[in-house]
Formats: structure tokens, C-alpha cells, sequence
């Protein structure tokens, strides 16, 4: 979208999707404004996000309120504020990624460059990809073993294929995965839905299960009581766990990548 | 050779002793400059000057209230010459300000030609497609991936389209006034659930975007769209100037009209059209804002008091609604951007229930009487309000 001068050292940054609040904390710069998804608030799993200023939704930013904060660089992804260019980068330098979530090591890179640490996000990268490989190893043969992720939306209930982040990490570790989460035949490799009365087809040796929002949670709440849930033969032996879908889901980054990997060392261990 | 010389039969009491063959009608008075004259309708200028006293008000509010307050004399020197508040006025407040003038001017002309031709108070560019066939070609641009740029573009074709297809459903046989409503609701209901189905089908983030471009919004345009609106404003010039006039037949029914000489359809569709292509440029530009198009023409109906909405106060009210819907909304609900469109919905909604609960009252009854028979004589005469 053109190109941008960014200082060497910025001190303000305002981060206007929910990937970048991830990636500024992991890098330890806690950013002046962050913009939410949604109706929702702030992530909860980066511990106290108090003193950062919630700027408007990740779609409709409130730009008057960025200004204000006289950030000397924002982050933001081409994907959902690309109408607010001109404007953001007049405010301050703005640094866009293209896509959310399938590229995030990409963008965790790209955005540790602009806020002058590439070095540490290198470092980071590769110190989560080297543990994802170790806790694999410390398995055996972790092909062995499916990963089912399933979540259940307020209006259907989907799969995590091996493009989605989560599906990404559990490939890091080179754990298997169910053969229809695979989505070979899919186009879109991120996500693959179910129709409630599919749910005992979701397969897995382990499943991981997570809600979006309250409404979401119902849903869950709903079919996880309900006769299919309970024939699956993961939830008959007991190893079907629910996990916090800002980590999972919609969190994506290095910090929610290393949760995602305390869940599956706690989880998985044993086996 | 000006129609009232030949009808002394007519002439008032206290004929112009300079211009003995005037014609004094009520309400209105007679510019004459050489051989040109024209009648202005007295109320209409009063409450088109009021209506720039307004907009000029909402458009300080614009520039000078926000998240920062900028007193109004800063504001001024900001926009003649260089202050600290450069950024806030001159990218942040001013286009998105100026495009909602624009946009709402449009949305407003669209809506008083399109109502005119649908002889239905109510008619928006709902209506006639305009706005769902818009709305259907950007969501399909926005959830099939294609590129920002193509936003724009796909809704204007979008919205010509659907109108066309309309104007060709209804234009067989007299493309009277029923057709032309009934075909309207036909073709925006098959598309509006085109845009549901795509909407279902599409990726939440999608479906997000999709939803707010169709509830309409200013937020993150500016400049281009205005400049894009401000052409078209200024090719439909001409075409505006013609509409005046032949606005005053599409009340009349149809055996007067073509008694006076008229030629209906080919007229209805001319005007149509032009309505079309306003409401499409704004809507292309905006997104689906609603209210503005339905409601401004009838209340600068209702100010002015003219039997048919005027196009000029129209637009201005047009831009008064616009740019204080998009100024609330900015600023009135914390870090919430509530997009324009939404409380333009609101007031829309609002307006209609009054519309529905005084109508009895100030419609039929005003129009019976004396003034529908003076009007005709008016036209006849070939009088012209601006």
C-alpha cells in the first residue's frame, strides 16, 4: 500500500487487531491503544491490559480517539482497515499485514521488524518452534496420536484444519489429526464445518473443545450434554478437554501459540 | 411570447403599471433581468436560505466537536492556513464532512425524482432496487475476496442495474405509477435475499464488513468519493435544471398531462433515470444510508409548502441529515463509531410512524380545495419555481 518511514524505536503504538496485541506484549511493549473484535473486550489471557486504551472495534477504529493518543506507529492488517489508510498514516506510520491468522508467523516477523525487534521476534519464533518439536519428540511417534479442535459458533459448529492457527501449532508438534480435519480436499484449509447431527464424525484420539462467546457457549453447553458428544470414543475414554478461545482462536500469536502448547503438554503427557 | 399576455381574462387586481401584462401569482414573485424572467415561490427562498443557515451550523459542529473540541475560530484559520489542528480538520473532519454534503444532496435529488415518478411519498431508492442491488454487489465484493477497489465500482453497477431491470419491468405499457412501485419491491426483495443468502454463507469477519457497508457509513472515505459525487452532482447539472420543470407534470394524472401536451412515459423514464443515477453514486460511495432519501424530500415538502417536493431544499435537507447523523455518530456513543447509516435508520423509522399517524390530517385534507385548480392554471402558464 506504499511505503513508510517508521522510527527506530517507537514508543507508542496503537495495535488495531487482536493478533497484534499478542505479538506487542510477547515483545514486552505494552501499546498505548488497542482496537477491539467486535462487541467484545480486550483479551484476557495477556494478564492486565488496563492501561491500554480501547480504540473502537477492529472494523470501524475510532480515528479521533488514535489521534489523541499521539501514537508514533500503528499496526493493522490491510484485511479489515484497509478503507482507514490515509487516514491512520497520517496520524502516524502505519504498518499493515495482508492476511490474519494462516500467515501469523509471517506477520509476528514483519510486525516485530516495524516495532524495532526483529531480532527478538526471530528469536521468540524459533525458540516456540524448537519447544513444538521437543514436546512432539518427548511423544514417540506424536503422528500417532489425532488432534481434534472443534468450536462451536453461535450458528454452527466447525473444525480446525491444518491452516487455521491452532491447527498450525498442533502441526508444529507434529501431532496427527483426525483424517476429515485434514480438509484435503478443501480450498480453504483453515476451518471445516459439521452439522449437529455430524458431531460423532468429528473423530480424534483427543479433542480440544472451545466457545465463541456466550452464545457460543451455549451451543456447547447444549451439545456436549447431548447423546452424539457423549459417542465419541475420545469423550467415552475421558480425554475430550475444553480450552479458553481467546488462546485458541481468536488470540494468534507467539504467547497464545505457547499456551496452546501448555494445554497439549498437560493433556497429552500421560498418554 | 409568454403565455398570461394572451390571458388579460386572468390578470389581478393590481396589475405592475411597468409590466401590464403580469400575471400576479400568489406566493411567488416575478424576477425579470432583459428578456429573462422567472417566478420564485417566496416560502421555498426563505426556507432554502434557512436551510444553508443549518448546514453551514452542522458543518461548524463537523469540523469544530470531536474527541478534541476546536474552537471555531481555529477551526477557520485551519482551513485558510496552517494550525497545530492541521491533521484533525484537513484529514479526519473536512472529507468525510464534505462527502457527506455531497452524498446527502444526491441521495436527497434521487429520492424527490424517484418519489415524483412514483407519485409515492414513500418511494426511496429502496424502492426501485437502487440500494438492494447496490447492497447485493458489495457484499458479493467484500465476501468473495475481491480487492477494496472493486467496492465502489460493483455497488454502482450494482444499483444501475437493479434500476434498470425495474424501469424495464415497469416501462411496459405506461410505466405508471403502481407498476413502477410494485415492480420496485419485487426486484429489491429477490435481490435482498440474494444479499442474505451470501451473507449466511460468508466467513464472520466478512459478513461483518458486509454488514456495516450495508448500514452505510462515512467512516474511512473521504476525499475520492467526495470528488467522485461532486462530478456527477455537477454532470446532472443541466439534466437537474430540465428536471424542474418537468417535475411539475408528474403529479398530474395522466389524460391531463398528455392533454397539456406531455409526453408521460418518455418523461417519467428521463426522470427516473436521473434519480437513478444520483441515488446510485451516493449509495455506491456511502452504502446503503438509509432515511435520507425516503424522508428529505418530504420535509422540505412540508417547509416550504410547495405541492410537490422542491428539488434545492430537498438537497439541502439531505445534506443537513447526513452530515449530523455521520457528526452523531462519530462522537455521541464514546469509542463506538456508530456508522451513519444507523442512526439515519433510526430517525427513518421514527418519521415513517409519523408520517402514517398525521397523514390523514396534512395531506388530504390541504389538498382539497381551491389550490389543485390554481396550480394547473400555473402550469398551464408554464410557471416555473425555483
Amino acid at each position: 500500500m506504499g511505503t513508510t518511514e517508521i522510527p527506530a524505536d517507537p514508543q507508542r503504538v496503537v495495535v488495531l487487531d487482536t493478533d497484534k496485541i499478542d505479538t506487542a506484549l510477547t515483545l514486552g511493549i505494552t501499546p498505548v491503544g488497542a482496537a477491539r473484535a467486535g462487541e467484545t473486550d480486550l483479551p484476557t489471557y495477556l494478564g492486565d491490559l488496563s492501561g491500554v486504551t480501547v480504540v473502537g472495534t477492529v472494523s470501524e477504529p475510532d480515528l479521533e480517539a488514535i489521534e489523541g493518543l499521539e501514537p508514533d506507529l500503528i499496526l493493522g492488517s490491510k484485511f479489515r482497515q484497509e478503507a482507514f489508510y490515509d487516514e491512520l498514516n497520517a496520524i502516524a506510520p502505519t504498518v499493515f499485514t495482508a492476511m490474519v491468522g494462516v500467515t501469523w508467523k509471517e506477520n509476528f516477523l514483519l510486525d516485530g521488524d516495524a516495532l524495532g525487534k526483529g531480532e527478538e521476534a526471530k528469536q521468540l519464533l524459533d525458540d516456540y518452534e524448537t519447544r513444538a518439536a521437543d514436546f512432539g519428540e518427548s511423544q514417540g511417534d506424536p503422528a500417532a496420536t489425532e488432534v481434534s479442535i472443534v468450536r462451536f459458533m453461535p450458528d454452527e459448529i466447525r473444525f480446525y484444519g491444518p491452516e487455521g492457527f491452532s491447527g498450525i501449532v498442533v502441526g508444529d508438534t507434529g501431532l496427527g489429526r483426525p483424517e476429515m480435519q485434514l480438509l484435503a480436499e478443501a480450498d480453504d484449509k483453515r476451518i471445516g464445518r459439521v452439522s449437529a447431527e455430524e458431531i460423532d464424525t468429528l473423530g480424534g484420539d483427543v479433542v480440544f473443545y472451545c466457545a465463541y462467546g456466550d452464545d457460543g457457549a451455549a451451543q456447547l453447553a447444549q451439545y456436549t450434554g447431548g447423546e452424539l458428544w457423549q459417542a465419541i470414543p475420545a469423550v467415552q475414554d475421558g480425554k475430550a478437554y475444553e480450552v479458553d478461545d481467546e488462546v485458541w482462536m481468536t488470540g494468534i500469536g507467539v504467547t497464545a501459540a505457547g499456551m496452546i502448547l501448555d494445554d497439549l503438554e498437560a493433556h497429552l503427557q500421560a498418554s | 411570447m409568454r403565455a398570461p399576455a394572451r390571458r388579460a381574462g386572468l390578470r389581478r387586481r393590481t396589475p405592475n403599471p411597468s409590466n401590464p401584462s403580469t400575471l400576479q401569482l400568489p406566493g411567488r414573485t416575478v424576477l425579470r433581468s432583459g428578456g429573462l424572467s422567472m417566478t420564485v415561490h417566496r416560502r421555498s427562498a426563505v426556507i432554502c436560505g434557512l436551510l444553508l443557515i443549518v448546514l453551514f451550523g452542522a458543518i461548524s459542529a463537523s469540523l469544530c466537536i470531536g474527541d478534541t473540541y476546536i474552537t471555531f475560530a481555529d477551526t477557520f484559520a485551519t482551513l485558510t492556513g496552517t494550525t497545530g489542528y492541521d491533521r484533525t480538520i484537513e484529514v479526519l473532519r473536512l472529507p468525510r464532512t464534505v462527502l457527506a454534503v455531497a452524498a446527502g444532496a444526491a441521495l436527497a435529488l434521487g429520492g424527490v425524482l424517484i418519489q415524483s415518478v412514483a407519485r409515492n411519498p414513500l418511494a426511496s431508492p429502496d424502492i426501485v432496487g437502487v440500494t438492494a442491488g447496490a447492497g447485493l454487489a458489495a457484499t458479493f465484493a467484500l465476501t468473495a475476496g475481491l480487492g477494496y477497489a472493486f467496492l465502489a465500482p460493483a455497488a454502482l453497477t450494482g444499483g444501475l442495474a437493479a434500476a434498470a431491470l425495474v424501469l424495464l419491468v415497469a416501462a411496459r405499457g405506461s410505466l405508471s405509477a403502481p407498476r413502477f412501485v410494485l415492480a420496485g419491491i419485487a426486484v429489491a426483495v429477490l435481490l435482498k435475499s440474494g444479499t442474505q443468502i451470501l451473507l449466511l454463507a460468508a466467513e464472520a469477519v466478512d459478513a461483518q464488513r458486509a454488514q456495516i457497508w450495508l448500514i452505510g457509513s462515512l467512516a474511512g472515505r473521504g476525499w475520492t468519493e467526495a470528488s467522485f459525487l461532486g462530478g456527477v452532482l455537477l454532470c446532472a447539472l443541466p439534466f437537474l435544471v430540465w428536471a424542474q420543470r418537468a417535475l411539475d407534470t408528474t403529479d398530474l394524472d395522466d389524460p391531463t398531462a398528455t392533454g397539456l401536451g406531455v409526453r408521460v412515459t418518455g418523461r417519467r423514464v428521463g426522470l427516473a433515470a436521473l434519480g437513478v443515477v444520483l441515488a446510485s453514486a451516493a449509495v455506491s460511495q456511502v452504502g446503503a444510508v438509509e432515511f435520507v432519501a425516503l424522508a428529505a424530500p418530504q420535509i422540505a415538502r412540508r417547509l416550504a409548502r410547495t405541492s410537490r417536493p422542491p428539488l434545492l431544499a430537498s438537497a439541502l435537507t439531505g445534506a443537513v441529515l447526513l452530515v449530523a447523523a455521520d457528526w452523531l455518530g462519530r462522537t455521541a456513543f464514546g469509542d463506538y463509531q456508530m456508522p451513519a447509516g444507523v442512526l439515519t435508520a433510526a430517525l427513518g423509522g421514527l418519521y415513517l410512524m409519523y408520517l402514517l399517524l398525521t397523514k390523514g390530517t396534512r395531506n388530504e385534507k390541504k389538498t382539497a380545495g381551491r389550490r389543485p385548480r390554481l396550480r394547473l392554471r400555473a402550469r398551464a402558464g408554464r410557471v416555473r419555481d425555483v
